[in-house]
């Protein structure tokens, strides 16, 4: 479980987001340190949408904010359009991250309660003055609103506490289009809301990449959810990077990482038998980050793990077509 | 949100009733502060007597106790002024001070707090050491220092009262501020570009002060008192100026044993100022808990 090697990134020139050995560690009592996130790769083309998964305390929302520098990372090259972002001013920076995006899992706390919608929404050109008149801006929100199924006649000036969660993410994708980002990062945003309200949001979030060719980083714990938006998967194991797949693969006769085929084995199915955890390792817990597993950090819930895996530490290689594995004992 | 719930669920008409009786004492609260707040603003057109010039009332009767049909309700004092009318005019330098007092200090200490306890670091490390080194001189002894250095000006006494409420005010932003910059909104407003002060002044300001307002008015009430206690001291404002501390030191000397209502009808009302004061400031602090627990 390494995920150090960089065999699966394109090449440079074709990727709107490039991220190379990103690590971020925070420190903690006793002067140790969280490895939050441990050396990881990835690209993102444009338009393209790549998903993110793993157990809670992976690393994936760690990424996330990794990648728009808020904070910045302890090391390692983000790319956007050829630009590396860790080389920038604090005020080129602000003005660069604008084409990157963020929405959060919790729509309640993503939103100043002090603020109407219509100010929220409109808080990121009011930052950069980037309005022009006001009628053209204010034509602009109402229409973002809408199309992100809100009414703004009703909502325009509610404040957040007066919208239900699902309303309240809406308006949050909308103050994040009004920016025009060419990358959006969607951390967990179907977490919090109810079954029906989020395949509403997929439905959006799909039409919304559809018509503003927006490039999606959309992290998730729920393999299922990624499998429906995302175009390559990117699968998390403490801070590493466990297999990096095309989604198609998913629907084929495949080898998989090990931990890959324990997230799939519990994706829940609707059958009339009694499930038994068919995968060992499945019940157990993550190991610390304070203190990660030498050599592979799957080791320890691996039902294929030697002591190779104990010393070395696997690299992603292209075991199958549109596969990258990171381990020793597939093939 | 659940207290309407609440009310329709109660099968009994006991926690109904005992909610009205506190409502009452709320109310009556708010009405004193209201009226005296009011009275104060318009003293100069509600025809009272003379309040500060003693040439004017060498004809009105001095000493005269309280008697709420005559002409001086609230009676008069050694110089024949009109107690009903200092105690307004008091009530316009005792509220003034004591309320600009604390929107200086909520202004500051708000500032200094919030950006302590966004930027962290050194700054909050100085800043810390600032509020410290302040909570460490005892309140009363600050302002007897700053006082006998200071002219006894409204607007003096205003900022040296300021300096009680700062540091306590600085703590309970910096501490809020700690549980804002935690929330996802300050993150995504950074991401959409907002630098340092943006954040501090437009994201983290609003929801910090609305938080500390509670405590403010507390704080109010205290500085009232610590006003009185200057005046009282004889190093505030001075007479003929009247305020309710100097007021109270008129019954110094022995006078208040032949005369009590010198010292009975300012104390009571500043009792009553405080009291409302910090009975308003508890029960919204309680209101906003819930909201907060609630959330």
């Amino acid at each position: 479980m390494a995920g150090t090697g960089k065999t699966h990134l394109r090449e440079a020139g074709s990727t709107l987001l490039r991220v190379e050995d990103l690590q971020v560690e925070f420190p903690a009592k006793g002067g140790r340190r969280v490895h939050a996130v441990s050396g990881i790769s990835f690209d993102v083309a444009p338009a393209e949408t790549v998903g993110f998964v793993g157990e809670s305390g992976c690393g994936k929302s760690t990424v996330a904010r990794a990648v728009m520098h808020l904070p910045a990372p302890n090391s390692g090259v983000v790319n956007l359009d050829d630009t590396e972002l860790g080389s920038l001013s604090a005020k080129k920076l602000r003005e660069t991250r604008v084409a990157m995006q963020l929405i959060f899992q919790d729509p309640m706390a993503s939103l100043n309660p002090r603020r109407k919608v219509k100010d929220l929404v409109q808080e990121g050109v009011e930052i950069w003055h980037r309005g022009g008149d006001r009628r053209a801006l204010e034509e602009r929100t109402r229409e973002l609103l809408d199309d992100v199924g809100l009414d703004s006649a009703t909502v325009w000036n509610r404040y957040p506490h007066e919208l239900s969660g699902g309303q309240c993410q809406r308006v949050s994708i909308a103050r994040a289009l009004m920016m025009r980002p060419s990358l959006l990062i969607c951390d967990e945003i179907l977490a919090s809301l109810d079954v029906s309200v989020q395949s509403q949001m997929l439905n959006l979030l799909k039409r919304t990449r559809a018509e503003h060719g927006l490039a999606m980083m959309f992290i998730s714990h729920d393999l299922g959810v990624v499998k429906n938006i995302s175009d390559r998967i990117l699968v998390m194991y403490l801070g590493k990077v466990a297999e990096v797949l095309e989604v198609e693969a998913l629907d084929r006769e495949t080898v998989h990482h090990p931990y890959t085929q324990l997230l799939l084995a519990s994706v829940p199915r609707v059958t009339g038998e009694r499930i038994k955890p068919s995968v060992a390792g499945a019940a157990q817990d993550l190991p610390s980050p304070l203190n990660p597993p030498s050599g592979c950090r799957f080791r320890t819930r691996c039902p294929l793990a030697t002591d190779r895996c104990a010393q070395q530490e696997p690299q992603l290689e292209e075991k199958r077509p549109g596969q990258f594995i990171a381990c020793h004992h597939v093939s | 949100m659940s207290a309407p719930e609440a009310a329709a669920l109660a099968p009994t008409a006991r926690p109904a009733r005992r909610r009205r009786r506190i409502d009452l004492l709320l109310w009556f609260c708010g009405a004193w502060l209201a009226v005296l707040i009011l009275a104060a603003i318009t003293a100069p057109m509600l025809g009272l007597q003379e309040a500060q010039d003693a040439a004017k009332t060498l004809l009105e009767p001095v000493y005269q106790p309280p008697s709420l049909g005559s002409t001086h309700p609230l009676g008069t004092n050694a110089l024949g002024l009109d107690m009903l009318s200092r105690i307004i005019y008091g009530a316009r330098v005792s509220l003034t001070v004591s309320i600009s007092a604390v929107l200086i200090g909520t202004f500051v200490g708000g500032t200094l707090g919030v950006i302590a306890g966004y930027l962290r670091g050194k700054v909050d490390r100085v800043i810390g050491t600032l509020t410290n080194t302040l909570l460490a001189v005892p309140a009363l002894i600050l302002l007897v220092a700053l006082a006998t250095v200071l002219r006894p000006s409204a607007l003096n006494m205003a900022l040296a009262l300021s300096l009680v409420a700062i540091p306590g005010l600085i703590r309970v932003t910096r501490a809020n501020t700690l549980a804002f910059a935690q929330r996802e909104f300050v993150t995504v407003a950074r991401a959409l570009g907002a630098g340092r002060a943006r954040v501090v002044f437009r994201e983290l300001m609003p929801n910090v002060l609305l938080s500390v307002v509670p405590m403010c008015l507390v704080y109010v009430s205290a500085l009232i008192v610590a006003e009185a206690s200057l005046s009282f001291l004889g190093i505030g404002l001075r007479p003929p100026q009247p305020t309710w501390g100097n007021m109270i030191g008129e019954g110094l000397n022995g006078k208040m044993e032949d005369y009590p209502h010198l010292v009975y009808v300012p104390a009571a009302v500043l009792f009553l100022t405080v009291f409302s004061f910090n009975l308003l400031g508890e029960r919204m602090r309680k209101r906003w808990d819930k909201r907060e627990v609630s959330l």
